[in-house]
């Protein structure tokens, strides 16, 4: 019933102490982070894949072809092609080639020839996909979004 | 001693709040209660967790469940990892809890805690019945047909088996309803019930005055904050820690698609339910109705059977010759039959050997 | 002032016990469960759905096979990057892998994706084996690429495997069989194929007839049977339920010559006739000299009624039909057979089923309603028959079993030289070494099965004969020959009372009925003589 409390058992106390709620607090995080990734998990799946556009052959010279069902347009310059996105970088309109470059019908955006923001409340420029030419088949792929264009050229 | 008393004055919060303020010495001795008690809380608290985590990703239609279970097992990064927590928690709680049963007979004093024993009772059904509906979930092979096994098993009983068959399955049987009810059951009924009842059988313990002790007490009382505490926090701790290291070694079955058409032989139903199979496979009136009837009634009114006078300060104080010779019976004849269930019978539920 | 109570210091160390434990479980397990480096897990996964005729697809497929056609960008060593064989027409990104290789494409793990073993549903179908998903799609037509998918389709109607079962949206066909409309859906290219070759594995009861099928034959066979699924691409729901409603019965049409339906009906798939040989059943040759017509007609229409147990299904066909095959069988049987001496007869005659080397192995023993008795080896049997049975089975056949009468193509002093051949080669017996028996129980007046008489036979008979003596009691399939069908009330209405008896009383030699004259009470025996003939009166 004293008060005498030694130095030495209030030391090894806290020791103690420190041990307990770092062993516990540290594994504690750990797991949490586990539950954490599981519930944001969702988000490493992805559609992005391959998509056959057309045949390269289709596709005149110096000329831009879009397809819009696919939010896409081809360019070719001589023998080479690109695929630059067709949504708009504001709010998702789907742009229109003009032979200048690009002109966004919601708000006015206008896109240079490289997708780079001529005037508009779009900021950022339209970004370009990877492309390969397959049997004579464009595919572009559709998780490799890009700020230059991706030349490839006809065989 | 200082610090705990200063402790009692001031804010309580929800920890302080359900446990007493002192508990018997006798209380904080391991084998008083072998930690079953917390142990069952903490798998419980495992449950949830998983539970919810699963929920995000599952999806209860027949034809999408069993790609959603592929999708979560390997798919997800330690997506594999929390379905087989969940998977090892929802079997060890039914283990755990049996022991928990079996201790709480034979040690404790239980016509004054008659109402808790009933609690009890309704938290094991709760747990097979959460078992149950969530073995069917993943919709693959086995389950399909341990829940076509289990629900024929409930058809034998009069009157209420087709009742309980009806409302488990959605239908007479497994049809395109079984899915989405044993789903809605086990996620939306069976978890509030779990909090209901876990929560009324906390506090009956308290009401109760604790656990059950020798009188006239010549034990000492020990402050619950900190050693219960502590004890309590250590139980959940190694539990967790089993269940961890567990699940890392002991994967939750995937087996194929469910095909109505070709049933396993055997086919068997879970195991919890197996000796019950194993019964019926004698005869079915005995085994499959009047055996479990006579079970369930026993568990109902063995308490009330006690030598009120005496108090229980150990194994059987306080107990029949007859009544425990009954119970015991009744759980060594479980342990048997599953055992003879699960590994010595074959194809046709022939006996077989099982190396 | 209370007593200090002794504090119990152990439980702080409990605790740093657990906490320590806990903190390396959760460090194992973190460690364990994370996917190592460079695993697919580590990366983004493929996603990808796929709308295959209204039904969305979902797959993780091409995380590790990029290769639709060409690699992700992120490609990794392991992945399986060689790219897909051209199939112009079908684009791969747009139908997806699982549509036609199977596989569960929700799956990322080597083993699971490839699909789980057991009936092997949806086990992976590799390079040739592809062919077997083109008919879920395809109607049902010659196709490039599915040469033996088609090959298949057609075995399966040459081969008489429609005339038992049923398969949805083909012309008419038999439900003896299992019905296959679904089959691919729930077995594995290998699991159907087993059934083929051995169709008594599982179950072991079935009836089906081992088919003489080259191992190419039951491949092609099987992929045809994979394609028949339970959600066939190319059929809409209404579509599949107006085949059902409009199954062809017949085609109106006047049926050509005898032996053209003979054809048509592909009787040959199992039987033989002439050089054509199924080698599954008898032969037909000169089936028609030696059972009447009117049997033939009986028993093309229920055979079951004069073999019971045959697994010969019933033949759907038009009474025209049956009367010009018929007509057909009855004008073409002539037994032509040049040199008839004993052992070209035998081989001619009797080898198909009781087998060139008398074991009663022949040929086609396996599909009989009962096993032929074997000779060899089996005096012990012989001895015990009269010489007059043997000769009136060989002479008018045994009723209710597949053995014809051969008076009508075999003069008496053949069938006697016939059988001094038998007895002396195979039986190794004279033909009069036969055994004394002794004198049955006096025969009652009006013997009667009691109640006793029941408890008599479940306690000793049922386990063979069974319950209802079908001759399928529990342990039946254990002996060979197998247990007596006292349901057979052709055979049982040609055969007398006494030899029951002695056949219960004495055993019958050389099968599994032991002899019961220690165990059966003499005054019961005349009972249960009564009681086994009951089963063959009770039907019909
Ligand atoms: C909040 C509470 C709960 C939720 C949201 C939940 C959710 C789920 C889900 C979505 C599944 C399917 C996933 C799978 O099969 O792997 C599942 C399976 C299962 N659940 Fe629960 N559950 C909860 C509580 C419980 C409880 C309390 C028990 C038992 C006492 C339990 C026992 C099971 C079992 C045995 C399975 C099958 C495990 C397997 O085969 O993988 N669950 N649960
Ligand atoms: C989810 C299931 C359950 C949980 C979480 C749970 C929890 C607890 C806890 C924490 C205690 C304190 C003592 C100890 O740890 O042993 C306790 C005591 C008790 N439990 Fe349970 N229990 C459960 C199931 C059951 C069952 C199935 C029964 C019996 C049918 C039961 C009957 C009792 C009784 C009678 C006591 C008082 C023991 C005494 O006075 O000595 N409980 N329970
Ligand atoms: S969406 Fe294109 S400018 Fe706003």
């Amino acid at each position: 019933m004293t008060k005498q409390i030694d130095n030495k058992s209030t030391r090894r106390e806290w020791l103690q102490k420190g041990l307990i709620y770092g062993a516990v607090g540290t594994a504690s995080a750990a797991l949490a982070g586990i539950f954490i990734d599981v519930w944001f998990s969702a988000s490493r799946f992805t559609t992005a894949r391959w998509v056959n556009i057309a045949p390269a052959s289709t596709i005149p010279y110096d000329m831009t072809v879009p397809f819009p069902d696919k939010k896409i347009a081809i360019v070719r310059k001589n023998s080479r092609l690109a695929a630059v996105s067709l949504e708009c970088t504001h709010l998702g309109c789907l742009v229109t080639a003009t032979g200048q470059g690009f002109y966004c019908p919601c708000h006015g955006s206008f896109f240079g020839s490289q997708g780079e923001v001529y005037s508009g409340p779009a900021t950022r420029s339209l970004p370009w996909y990877t492309v390969r030419i397959h049997k004579n088949n464009i595919w572009i792929h559709t998780g490799s979004k890009q700020q230059t264009p991706f030349w490839v050229t006809i065989g | 001693m200082l610090k705990s008393t200063k402790q009692q004055g001031t804010k309580r919060n929800f920890i302080d709040h359900i446990h007493p303020p002192s508990v018997r010495s006798r209380t904080l001795r391991p084998w008083t209660t072998f930690g079953l008690g917390i142990a069952a809380l903490t798998c419980l608290f495992v449950l949830f967790l998983t539970g919810i985590t699963l929920f995000l990703y599952y999806v209860p239609e027949q034809s999408k469940a069993y790609e959603r279970i592929l999708h979560i097992t390997t798919g997800l990064r330690f997506g594999n990892l929390i379905r087989n927590l969940h998977y090892l928690a929802a079997n060890g709680l039914i283990i755990i809890t049996s022991l928990h049963l079996i201790r709480v007979f034979l040690t404790s004093e239980l016509r004054q805690r008659y109402l808790n024993w009933l609690y009890g009772l309704v938290l094991f059904t709760l747990i097979l019945l959460s078992n149950f509906t969530g073995y069917i979930l993943p919709w693959d092979q086995i389950s399909y047909w341990a829940i076509k096994i289990g629900a024929s098993l409930a058809g034998y009983f009069p009157v209420i088996g087709g009742f309980v068959q009806n409302f488990l399955l959605g239908g007479e049987g497994i049809g395109p309803e079984t899915l989405i009810r044993a789903f809605a059951l086990h996620v939306g009924v069976f978890p509030p019930l779990f909090i209901l009842f876990v929560a009324l059988h906390l506090w009956r313990i308290r009401k109760d005055g604790g656990l059950t002790h020798p009188s006239p007490s010549s034990d000492t009382t020990l402050p619950a904050n900190p050693w219960l505490y502590r004890l309590e926090f250590s139980v959940f701790l190694l539990v967790l820690s089993v269940l961890l290291v567990l699940s890392n070694f002991i994967d939750a079955p995937v087996f194929e698609r469910a095909n109505s058409l070709h049933p396993p032989n055997p086919a068997k139903a879970p195991w919890y339910f197996i000796g019950i199979q194993e019964l019926v496979s004698y005869s079915a009136m005995f085994g499959g109705v009047i055996i479990p009837l006579f079970m369930l009634a026993f568990f109902i009114i063995a308490p009330l059977m006690e030598h009120s006078q005496k108090q229980a300060v150990g194994f059987f104080m306080n107990k029949n010759l007859w009544v425990k010779a009954i119970f015991i019976l009744i759980i060594v004849s479980q342990i048997v039959l599953i055992i003879i269930g699960q590994w010595f019978r074959g194809k046709n539920w022939a006996f077989i050997m099982p190396f | 002032m209370k007593k200090k109570t002794p504090q119990p210091v152990w439980i702080n160390y409990l605790l740093l016990g657990a906490a320590g434990v806990f903190f390396l479980s959760v460090m194992f397990t973190g460690w364990k469960a994370y996917p190592k480096q460079n695993h697919v897990m580590t990366q983004y996964i493929a996603d990808l759905t796929i709308n295959l005729t209204g039904l969305p697809i979902r797959e993780h497929c091409t995380s590790c096979h990029p290769a639709g056609r060409f690699p992700l960008i992120i490609s990794r060593k392991k992945r399986q990057d060689k790219p897909h064989p051209d199939i112009t027409p079908h684009l791969t990104e747009e139908l997806g892998c699982t549509g036609c290789h199977l596989g569960e494409g929700m799956a990322v793990d080597p083993n699971i994706s490839h699909g789980l073993p057991g009936m092997g549903a949806r086990e992976v179908l590799k390079k040739k084996d592809v062919q077997a998903s083109c008919y879920t799609c395809h109607k049902l037509a010659p196709l490039q690429g599915a040469k033996l998918a088609w090959k298949g389709y057609k075995l399966f109607f040459e081969k008489g495997c429609d005339t038992c079962h049923f398969v949805d949206g083909l012309e008419l066909a038999g439900r003896y069989g299992p019905e296959l409309s679904t089959i691919g859906t729930y077995l594995g290219l290998k699991k159907i194929q087993e059934s083929i070759k051995y169709p008594k594995n599982d179950p072991v009861n079935s009836i089906m007839p081992r088919i003489p099928l080259s191992s190419s034959q039951i491949k092609a066979i099987s992929y045809f049977l994979k394609s028949r699924t339970k959600n066939p691409a190319h059929l809409t729901p209404m579509a599949r339920n107006a085949l059902r409603s409009e199954k062809k019965v017949h085609s109106g049409q006047e049926p050509s010559t005898g032996q053209n339906i003979f054809k048509d009906k592909k009787c040959m798939a199992c039987h033989q006739y002439g050089d054509i040989d199924g080698g599954v059943a008898t032969d037909l040759t000169f089936i028609a000299q030696m059972r009447s017509k009117s049997y033939l007609r009986d028993y093309l229409r229920n055979p079951q009624k004069l073999v019971p147990g045959a697994i010969m299904p019933v033949i759907a066909m038009s009474p025209v039909e049956e009367e010009k095959i018929l007509d057909f069988l009855v004008t073409s049987s002539y037994f032509t057979l040049k040199k008839r001496d004993p052992k070209n007869l035998y081989m001619a005659l009797c080898q198909r089923c009781h087998a060139a080397d008398g074991n009663g192995m022949g040929i086609i023993y396996k599909n009989l309603s009962g096993l032929p008795r074997p000779f060899l080896k089996n005096s012990d049997f012989y001895r015990s028959v009269p010489q007059s049975r043997i000769i009136k089975s060989v002479e008018s056949g045994i009723p209710g079993s597949a053995m014809p009468p051969y008076d009508k193509i075999l003069s008496k002093a053949e069938i006697d030289s016939l059988l001094t051949l038998i007895f002396d080669s195979f039986i190794g017996l004279k033909r009069d070494d036969k055994k004394k028996f002794a004198t049955l129980p006096p025969e009652q007046k009006n013997p009667l099965a009691t109640k006793h008489t029941k408890k008599l036979y479940m306690k000793n008979c049922l386990r063979c004969h069974g319950k209802f003596g079908t001759g399928t009691g529990p342990e039946y399939l254990e002996h060979t020959p197998r247990p007596r069908n006292f349901t057979n009330n052709v055979f049982f209405n040609d055969i007398e009372d006494k030899r029951i008896a002695r056949s219960i009383y004495d055993g019958v030699p050389g099968t599994s009925m032991p002899p019961f004259k220690t165990i059966v009470p003499d005054n019961e025996l005349w009972n249960l003589v009564t009681m086994v003939r009951m089963f063959s009166k009770n039907d019909d």
